[in-house]
Order: C-alpha cells, then structure tokens, then sequence
C-alpha cells in the first residue's frame, strides 16, 4: 500500500523526466539547425509517444504540427509491424496520412530498452526546399501534389544506425539548396537521438514497470483534465459557417461550415457539408484538419497543463472524405494553413457567443506566409527569407484583442530583427509598424491591429511568393461587435501601387521594388457605442484611432486640439444613436453577419 | 575598513572587512519602505564609523522593483520613422502556445510618447539620410507638454554608426538639460533593434529613481563622514563606479544574485574546487548558476517581466520554488508545488500570520527537519499543529496519504522542480553534473542541497559560512568591471590579424579611459577579449570564444578557427566545414582591488560530539517510517570535526539536512563539505523501482 502511494510521485518524477527530453529535443534541432525557418522561425515540434504511438511528451513548438505527431509514429507502426529495430530512423511527409505539406518532414526513431520497444521519439520540421515547381516548394498556383515536391511515404532512413545512401542521393539531387536540406536533416536526426539517450536512462533508472505506469498515468490524467474542462463548457448544439477567399486558381469563395456537439464526455467537431477538395493548394488532409481541431480543442480546455493524447481521447473530428478538410490524393495541400486554420475558427466562432470572456472573437488566421528571395550581388550567393507574420487577435468581453501577434496555427515563435535582416539579406525595412491604417473590429472591446512591413529589394532580381488568407473575408465580431479587416499583399513598382492580393506565387522583382505586407485587425466584441468613451479618447491619442472613427464608429468625441474626450457632446452623439442605432454600423461588413441566429 | 551592503526584499545584510585585524563581521536588519533608511539603520547597528571606510559596495533591487511593480518613470522614446511600434511588437513568442488569451507585458512607452524622427543609417553605418533636427525639437515640446521625465533615444542600426544618435543627444542637452537622456548605443553596441531599445528603455524608466536614491544615500553617508569610494554591483558581477551607476542604471539590475555567484567564485578560487554549481534558495525563488573552471558564467541577453534585454548578466536560471512554494492538487488529482508563493506575508500556514495555503516550509516542518522552536534563532515559533491541519485537509485527503506522506511528497515535487533547473543549466548546456560541486547558500539553499545532488548524482555539497549574507559578501569581493561590445560581422577566412586588433584596441582604449577615471593605477588594470563567432549561415546561436591578452599575432588569428570548432563540438555535439564568422566583439576591461580572503575557524579533532542538541524524529521518506535525527549547533563545529548522515546541522538563518550516509566535514574556513551517500538511482528520492 504504502508503495503504490509513493508511487505517484515516481511517476510525476517520470513525466517530467519525459518533457525535460522532449525539450532537449526542441534546442538541440534548434541550435544546430542551417534554415532560418527552423533556428530563428522555430518552424517545427518534438515529441515523445508510447510504444503504441499515442503522444506522451511534447516541447514547445509550432501546435499546428503537434497534433500530428502522433499519426506519422502510428501509421509507421502499421507499415512496419514488427520489423522496427534499435537504431532505425523513419522519414515520412505523407500530407494525407500523416502531414499537413510536403515541406513538414517527420523523423521517427524508435527507444528500445533490453532488446524490447518501449518508445519513440518523434520530431517534424518545415525543410525549406523539398523540390517542386517553386523555390521554397509551398506555392499557391500549384494544381497537383507532384509540383509541390518530393514524396516521402513511410521508409527507412536508416537501418540499424546506417544512413541510407541511395535516398540521401535522391534528396541531394531533387532539392535546390541541399547543404541546407541535409544538415537540417541530420540536425534533426542528432535531435532524435539524444531524446532516445534520456528515455534510455530513465528506463535505467526506474525501471520498465515504473515508465509503462507512468506512461499509463500520464494518458488517464490528461484525459481526465479535458474531461473536467468540458464539464465547465456550455453543452449542446453548435453551429456557425464561413467562407474562404478562394483556392488561388479560380476567385470563386469556398464556403465551410460546422457543427460543434459539446456535452460532458464529448467533444464533437462535424466538419461535413463543407466544401468539396479545390484545384489550388489550399486543401487541408484530414491529419492536418484533426490536428488543429486538437491544438483548439486543447487551447479550450487546458492550455497551460502539458499535453498528451489522452487530452484528446473526447475529441471526435468528422469530415467528408474528398472535401476541403479531408482532401485526398492528388489534390495539392501546399497552403493546407489556409484552411486547416478555419477548423480552428469555426469551432470558436460556435462556441465564443457563449463563453465570450474565454474565447475572443475572429482573428486575422492567416500564418500570413512570404518567401522572399533571390541572388545577392554583393555577397555572390542565393538568398531566401521565410516568414510569417503577426496580426490582429480578436476582443472578448473582458479585453481588447491582443496586437501583432502570431495566429493560432503559430506558437512559440520568433519575428525577425529588422537589424538584423538587413545585415544578411539584400533588403532594406521601410516600415515596421502596427496597421492603424485597415484598423480594427470596433466594440465594447475592440479588436488588436496587425502590422505593416515594407520591403524594398536591393538585389538587381528578387522571387515573391505569399499566401495571406483572410484577404477578401475580414474576421468575424462578437456579440454585436465590428468585423476585423483585412490582409493583403501590395506591390509598389516605381512608385505605383499594384492590386492588393491574398496570393502571389513566384512574382519577379526589380531592384526597388516595395513589397508591401499588410495583416488584418481582429474583430470587436459588443456594440461599440458601449465602449468607455475615455478608452475611446485613449486611443485617439496613441494614434489607434482617427477623430473620425471615434465619431462615427463609437459615437465619441474628441476635441481636435487637446486630444481630450469631449463629455457634453459624447453624450449628445450616443443619445442621438441610440434613437438611430443603424447609421453607427456604418462599417460592419456582410461576413460578420454570417453567423447562424 | 571596507563594507558591503545588499538590499533584498526582506532583509538588508551588511557585512563589513577591517583591514587592519582582518576581522570580517555581518549584520542585518528589516528592509525598510525607504530602502535607504535600512542601510543607514543596518551602518548604525554595526556602530560603523564611516571616517574609517575606504570602500563601499552596494547592491540594490531598487531598479528591478521599479521594473516588477511597474512604477518608474514616465519615459518618452525616440526612433527611426516608421519604427516606433517595435517595442509594442516585440518579438512575439507566446511562452505558452495554446494559450489564446495570452498577452504580451505592455509596452513601457504609450504610443502617444513614442516620436519618429526622419534619418536613416544602414547595416554597415552608411548614412542614407541625415537627420531631421527639426523633428527632434518636435519631439522635445511633446515630451514637455506630457510631462516625459525620461527619454530613451534608438535608432537603426546606431551599433555600426552612433552618430546621429549623438546629435540628438547634443540637442537635448542643448534644449532640454532637464530631461534623463539614455542613447542606446552607450548601453549597446550590438544589432537588434527590439532588445536595444527595450535596453535603452529600461535604463530611462528606472533611472531617475535610480538617481534620487543614490543621491539622497550618498548625501546621508556624507552627513556621517563618509568621504571615499562608492560602488555598484552590476548584474554580470564586476562593480561599477557611483558615476556610471547613475548614468546606467540598468546594469545594477540583478546585483543582490550577483553576489551570490561572484562570492562562489571567490570561494572556488580559495578551495581549489574549481567547478561549481551554485544554488541560492529563498522563500519565492531558487537561483542556480555555474562556475567553470573558476569562472562565473556572464551571457549578453535576459528577460525580464516578459522584456527581452541585452545586457551582461550572470547566467542565472530562476525558477518559482522555494520554501514559501504553495502545494495544491489539480483538476486531474496530481499534486502541484508552485510557482506560486506565499512570500513572507502572510507566509506559510506555521508562521501563523494567517496563511491558508500549505507551503514547501510547512512540509519540511510536519516531516520534522524543522525546529519550530529555533526559527530564526528562535526569534519566531511556528506552529506545527496548523501546518499538519492545513496539509492534511487540502492534500493530503483528496490524495488517500497520510500528512507526512503527503509532506514528503510535497518535498518530492519541488526538489524535481529545482534538479529540473540544475539539469537545464548543466546537462542541457553539455555540461556533467557529476564534474561539480554544488554550492548551496541562501535562506532556504542549504536544506535542500544534500537530497538534490543525489537527485543529480553530484557527489559533494558545500555550505559555506553564514550562508543566508552569502551575496552580501560576494559584493565585497568584486572588482571594477567595464563591459564593451560591438557588432562587426567578419569572414574569418578574410580578417587580418590587425583588423580584428584595430577594433579592440578601440574597445580598449575606451576601458582605459573609464579605469583611469575610476583611479585605477596602470598595474592593476586588466582586459580580457573575446569573440562571438558562428558558422556561415547560422541563426543566433553564435559562441564566445575567449582570446589571449594583448596584440593578436597571425598565429593566434589562424587557432581562433581551430578553438571555435572546439568549442562548438563541446556545446552542441557536433562541427562542420562551413566558413567561419565573427559577429560581435567583447571587451571586458577590469580593474583589480584588495580583497579580503576567507578565514580560517577554530580546528579541533574528527568527533563534532560537543556540537550535539538533541534528536528529533523525522519522517525519512526511504525508510517510509519515523527516525530519529540527531541535530547539531553550527555555531559550536570546529574545523576538521566530521559527521555522518542522518543528521541535521542547525544556524541562525539556515537548516542544512543530511540523508543516511552523507558524510560531513568541517572545512578549514568553517564551510560544510558533504561526500553524498552513493546509492542504487533513485531509492532515496522515494522512487520504488520494482
């Protein structure tokens, strides 16, 4: 008796023993990476699963790729069966079985302790070039999987701690910075291998029993957790539909919709009657659908508790085979983020009414995606940034939304130094700034502000690739507050402005060029004749806001000389819309109200 | 005489040198509300007759409490057009990833205090456009008009060409004499435009409190006849003068855990142990750090409240564990300890100030390793019967244990916490455990010590003396410490060995500058280089690697390839044939003062009998039962006295815990040295491997 209840602490001691390997993981990979998108982006994820593949252990990382980490160890248990030996490694970016794009690379290795299977440990991170039509392979004009790169279907990578040469050859040969590719590769192999050493040495330590129940525990806990948090959601019946630019072929909107059954031991995400698959790139497979259905399903019942599988045990994600959740070969998915997101928002956009202090209304959901590069004169050499961008994050009933931050796909990572930028690339920063331009949902609560950030090419010759969503359908207000706006890509040539577009695929530049990367403010939360008329006379003077908006959107004044609110004639403008109470929603847009009754 | 003075959140510590006896002497008094008046208090305790002081050494937390509380000053920023919104962006990581309410710290400047002015420089110091003046007086009036009592000023790329920061600086110094002026260059020479200006920043917000508390101490000081030395300690662990601590505040940011480390590399140099792991235990938080080969670790980026900062600071990993850590049991039916604290008010349950939550000091006193009766050298009893209540009711119940299981377990929780820390600074930085020793001091660092290097099989303890003035004392060991850096991004393969050397006798003359004011003489003036270099291509992860004194000869530039290699082998496990990189340069220029040297204690024989108090019945979690531990009065340990485990050792400020087996010494300067116990992994750390 008294052993087992000494127990619990053993296996808490393990736990953290697994995350603290999962994390060596994460800087390892980090700190030896080649590819700005991996060290300095953090475009990638670690973890550990059970022998069965079902994930015990994460590090921090991108939650867009976590969910599918556990896919990639399963379906290799399946390919392989019993044919997994100590010092194997697996390589697989399988979109539909296990991925999101071909550009997100799993490395499988399994822990074997005494001759028996234990473990794996399981990382995936975005190889900046896997060949394709495009340099940088994710492009938004591609038709079919074939232009987006190489295929890996599960394989051996190595066997029995050997490399394999002739896929090696292959890889050198299909990429166009292989250098990059490669050493990426092996960073990410070295990683796999030092997660292997300290479960080893747990399992040294501890002992085999111990780490099974401790693998045990952590599973029935983090099901637990999720279990108590759905107690404390509303329950029911949940629906809400959207709609997405386009497939970056045709400019037909593609419309999606969900309906989100809650009750005390289920979670059910039905994603059927959405859309069927598109031409362009812009599918989700069913793996990167379920995946972000987990990361927003975890960000709504137990953010800050570690996460594991058993978190996600009530989580059921339906969709139809051949849609745009669920796209099947050989569909392109190498923008599959502009879609798999509004899995993510449209299970919010269902649930927010009802729990407006927990979940903010829409945000500007798009990775915001660019790939600038091309051939730096001075240094005679190729370059290439990748980045995505931050933008505005919608209001709740309690806050406004947050500013500049990445979109729920993105997790722990990092923008770009501007100093730093222009000491390595051809490029000069023109503008960094918050987007008080497009603005944001008004409200009770008002929306955060997305950035502007100009570019100029310094090179003689530049290649621009961008996929920004949410482009032509701004996000989404809450209980009675304003639509967010926009993004948009702009390119000014000698001076002209040209069209501000969602995506661009391989544009050629000229010296001087300005690239032009605008992202969207979040939406409001409450009508915004509600809001305190002194935030509204704050944000005037921080420049948020023009006197204008604060006329007409909150029905505020402020004088034009102090910048102070004017009382008397505040209270004159909010009687006079409440008899009228249209004309204030001058600049609330049609998709706001797309939310069913 | 010289003294030292370290302010803390509880107590302020003094501890004085005379150099004439070599007497060293400590003392301690409550931190006051006006922290100055606790120093005076602490001077006038000691019956310290200022005439007689030579040197003093302060530590404050004054800056970073500004900083904590959000109450400095009303700071106004000027940047490059088109970049003022940097430091709301800032960087951007969400430190929890599924966290979708998550906010950044707000940014220290309002919008509507955040000036563009027209100018710009590129990456290799070019200027593109020259200065608009006009919009700097602009800028001034609206400083003016809002009242701004600080201005920080950043521009781009200012690290490869300061000078139109410079020329703001003259108009402001023209203009507006009577506004705090931080140029963010003279903070930091090195790019990224987000962390120098929060840098620069942080220095203009804290600054004029900063100012008016040295001012009004060294006024009072004056007052009892103090007339020579004042120094700081900086974060990095040098001291710097009253002049330039007023100038840069920012730098004395972290000083009191400074101390800390600083001291353990004094000790380090005095016991010939010259690989240390330092912990430093309080109520709320638990520091740890590395000496390396004697040396302390000094990196050049912190954050702080959620700041990134570039800075020279000690390498310390803080994490939320310490005796007043709350225990809890979650949702999911698992025991939680921390981060969050009781404090010291209202403190644990057994402090009986009215604290509900049961605590990591509450479980050490139910297990029995406390005496409720010489808290403090009995100046406070603690009440046990409250704490096992409180344990038993909120733990031990929803968990089926009894309380002292549930204490244990407590203990358990925590001390994994606290290895979890010391793996990240060692094992995780390529580092060995077993090649340290762990140095524990602080308030509550000697009770933990012995369980959590067993916990990572290192196999010796020290507690030094008067363990809880430990960072005070490492204050009166500092010596004067510049720091220079700049960013100046080089192929190695292109460099000459002159080149590299131009820019540092640059640096060098700078410190040279700066030592002749601080009245250093020539021969006690010392200047250590070093390079941060990286592989061609790689991101952020650059390596510092230390360079020879003096001239670099060409030999020397062709090793420095061969030593990155090396280096970055050690750290990340792996090198490549890529061209090398310099990326920034260090320059640390040091000016040597008198220090006093540990001193050795009584010695008597091997049998440490006459120490004895009493036995007391502990509850040994390896044993699952109740065992009597002998106590011993630290005070009465002679050197050369030794003991075996278990047993506990007992001070005024701290408790130091031994596990069966650990073997105890008495060293010469009256430290603890502890062998521990080697056994099966695990065992003792209540583990039940089948």
């Amino acid at each position: 008796m008294a052993r087992a209840r000494t127990d619990i602490f053993t296996l808490e001691i393990i736990q953290e023993g697994l995350i603290s390997a999962a994390e060596e993981m994460f800087h390892a990979f980090g700190r030896t990476s080649k590819s700005p998108v991996i060290y300095e982006v953090l475009d990638y994820a670690c973890g550990l699963t059970d022998h069965e593949g079902q994930l015990i252990a994460q590090a921090a990382g991108v939650p867009g790729f976590l969910g599918t980490l556990d896919l990639a160890v399963k379906q290799t248990l399946e390919k392989f069966k019993r044919a997994i030996y100590a010092g194997d490694v697996f390589i697989t970016n399988d979109p539909y079985g296990n991925g999101t794009h071909l550009n997100d690379v799993t490395l499988i290795r399994p822990i074997m302790y005494k001759g028996l299977l234990v473990a794996f440990a399981v990382s995936k991170g975005h190889w900046s070039d896997v060949g394709g039509m495009h340099f940088g392979s994710w492009t938004s004009d591609s038709t079919e999987i074939f232009q987006e790169g190489l295929f890996f279907p599960v394989m051996k990578l190595y066997e029995h701690d050997k490399l394999s040469q002739p896929l090696i050859d292959m890889i050198r040969h299909n990429v166009r910075i292989p250098e990059m590719t490669i050493g990426d590769m092996l960073s990410q192999e070295a990683s796999l291998r030092i997660a292997s050493r300290r479960v080893e040495e747990l399992c040294g330590k501890y002992g085999l029993p111990s780490m099974q129940r401790a693998f045990h525990k952590i599973l029935i806990s983090g099901e637990k957790v999720s279990k108590d948090a759905l107690k404390h959601l509303p329950h029911g019946d949940f629906e809400a539909e959207d709609v997405i630019d386009d497939d970056g072929i045709h400019d037909d909107p593609i419309r999606v919709q969900i309906r989100l059954t809650v009750s005390a031991r289920e979670f059910v995400v039905d994603l059927r009657g959405s859309s069927p698959q598109v031409g362009g790139s812009i599918n989700a497979s069913y793996p990167a659908s379920l995946c972000t259905a987990k990361a927003t399903f975890k960000a709504i019942t137990s953010p800050h508790a570690p996460a594991n599988e058993g978190n996600f045990r009530p989580l059921r994600l339906l969709t139809d085979p051949g849609s745009i959740f669920h796209a099947l070969p050989p569909a392109p998915t190498s923008t599959y983020w502009e879609t798999d997101a509004y899995v993510g928002d449209l299970i919010m956009k269902a649930l927010a009414p009802h729990i407006p202090a927990r979940l903010p209304a829409g945000h500007f959901l798009s990775v915001c995606g660019t790939i600038l590069g091309g051939y730096d004169d001075r240094k005679k050499q190729p370059y290439a940034l990748v980045e995505p961008q931050p933008g505005g994050w919608g209001a709740t009933a309690t806050h406004d939304g947050a500013s500049a931050q990445f979109c729920l796909g993105d997790g722990e990572t990092l923008n770009m130094s501007t100093e730093v930028i222009e000491a390595r690339f051809p490029l000069r920063v023109e503008q960094y700034a918050l987007n008080t331009q497009a603005g944001a949902g008004a409200g009770r609560f008002r929306g955060g502000f997305g950035v502007v950030k100009d570019y100029r090419v310094l090179s003689r010759e530049a290649n621009f690739t961008a996929s920004f969503g949410r482009a032509k359908f701004p996000p989404w207000g809450l209980s009675g507050g304003g639509a967010g706006t926009c993004n948009c890509v702009t390119i000014l040539s000698a001076g002209l402005a040209g069209d501000s577009r969602g995506k661009i695929a391989a544009r050629k530049l000229r010296a001087g060029d300005i690239v032009r990367l605008s992202t969207g403010g979040g939406g409001g939360y409450g009508p915004a004749a509600d809001r305190d008329p002194q935030q509204v006379a704050a944000d005037v003077r921080n420049g948020l806001v023009s006197i204008e908006q604060a006329r007409q959107l909150y029905a505020v004044a402020v004088d034009r000389q102090t910048l102070q609110l004017n009382r008397e004639a505040t209270a004159a403008l909010r009687e006079k819309q409440k008899r009228s109470p249209k004309q204030i929603d001058a600049k609330t847009r049609p998709s706001a109200r797309r939310s069913p009754p | 005489m010289r003294f030292a003075v370290d302010v803390g959140g509880t107590f302020t510590d003094l501890i004085s040198w005379d150099l004439r006896s070599g007497e060293i002497r400590c003392n301690k008094t409550l931190t006051k509300v006006e922290p100055s008046q606790g120093v005076l208090d602490v001077i006038r305790k000691e019956k310290l007759d200022l005439r007689e002081v030579h040197l003093f050494v302060h530590g404050t937390t004054l800056g970073i409490n500004a900083i904590l509380e959000k109450k400095g000053a009303r700071t106004g920023l000027i940047t490059t057009k088109g970049f003022r919104d940097v430091i709301e962006i800032a960087r951007m990581d969400r430190p929890d990833m599924y966290d979708i309410l998550y906010r950044k710290p707000p940014a220290l400047v309002p919008r509507r205090l955040r000036m563009e002015v027209d100018e710009r420089i590129d990456a290799r110091g070019n200027v593109l456009r020259a200065l608009d003046r006009e919009a700097v007086l602009t800028a001034i009036s609206h400083f003016r008009q809002h009242r701004v009592q600080a201005v920080a000023i950043c521009l781009l790329h200012s690290y490869a060409n300061p000078s139109h920061e410079e020329q703001i600086g003259a108009i402001f110094a023209k203009e507006a004499p009577e506004l705090y002026v931080t140029l963010s260059h003279r903070i930091l020479r090195e790019y990224s435009e987000y962390e120098r200006t929060m840098s620069a920043v942080m220095n203009s917000y804290i600054q004029p409190k900063v100012q008016d508390y040295l001012g009004h101490l060294q006024t009072n000081l004056r007052q009892e006849g103090f007339s020579q030395r004042f120094l700081l300690l900086r974060s990095s662990g040098g001291a710097m003068s009253f002049t330039d601590a007023r100038e840069r505040p920012i730098f004395t940011l972290m000083s009191g855990p400074a101390g800390g480390v600083l001291g353990a590399s004094r000790l380090a140099a005095a016991t010939g142990m010259q690989n240390l792991i330092t912990a430093d235990g309080g109520g709320t938080s638990f520091d740890v750090s590395l000496i390396v080969n004697g040396q302390p670790r000094v990196v050049s980026e912190t954050t702080i409240e959620g700041y990134k900062l570039m800075l020279p600071i000690m390498d310390i990993r803080s994490i939320g564990a310490g005796g007043g850590s709350i225990a809890s049991v979650d949702a999911g039916g698992a025991l939680q300890v921390g981060p969050e604290s009781a404090g010291g008010n209202p403190g644990p349950v057994c402090y009986a100030r009215g604290g509900q939550q049961p605590t990591v000091t509450d479980a050490a006193l139910c297990m029995g390793l406390l005496d409720p009766e010489f808290f403090l050298g009995g100046e406070m009893r603690l009440d046990r019967h409250a704490a096992s209540a409180a344990i038993t009711s909120k733990i031990a119940a929803p968990l089926g244990l009894d309380y002292r299981r549930a204490s244990s377990g407590i203990l358990a929780i925590v001390e994994t916490k606290m290895a979890g820390a010391i793996r990240e600074i060692t094992v995780e930085k390529g580092f060995d455990p077993r090649d340290f020793a762990l140095l524990a001091f602080g308030g509550s660092g000697p009770f933990f010590a012995c369980n959590l290097a067993h916990k990572c099989e290192i196999r010796k303890v020290v507690i030094p003396v008067a363990p809880a003035n430990f960072s005070a004392m490492g204050m009166l060991l500092s010596d004067l410490v510049h720091h220079y850096s700049r960013t100046v991004i080089i192929d190695l393969e292109n460099s000459t060995a002159s080149r590299i050397d131009s820019i540092f006798y640059e640096l060098e003359s700078l410190g040279q500058n700066a030592l002749e004011a601080d009245r250093i003489p020539p021969e006690k003036r010392e200047f250590h280089r070093s390079l941060d270099m990286r592989y061609l291509g790689q991101g952020g992860h650059s390596i510092t690697v230390p360079l020879a004194p003096g001239t670099l000869t060409e030999d020397q530039r062709r090793t420095l390839e061969a030593s990155f290699h090396r280096m970055h082998e050690s750290t990340y496990g792996h090198r490549t044939e890529e061209p090398v990189q310099i990326v920034h340069f260090r320059l640390q220029a040091v000016g040597r003062v008198e220090k006093p040297d540990f001193r050795p204690i009584p010695s008597g024989g091997e049998n440490a009998s006459q120490a004895i108090k009493q036995q007391r019945d502990v509850f040994w979690r390896e044993f699952d039962r109740v065992v009597p531990f002998p106590t011993y009065e630290r005070a009465k340990l002679l050197a050369g006295n030794s003991l075996t485990g278990p047993a506990i050792v007992e001070e005024r400020t701290a408790t130091t815990v031994l596990g069966p087996g650990d073997k105890l010494a008495v060293g010469p300067y009256g430290d603890l040295i502890i062998e521990i116990a080697q056994s099966s992994g695990g065992v003792r750390n209540g583990s039940s491997t089948n």
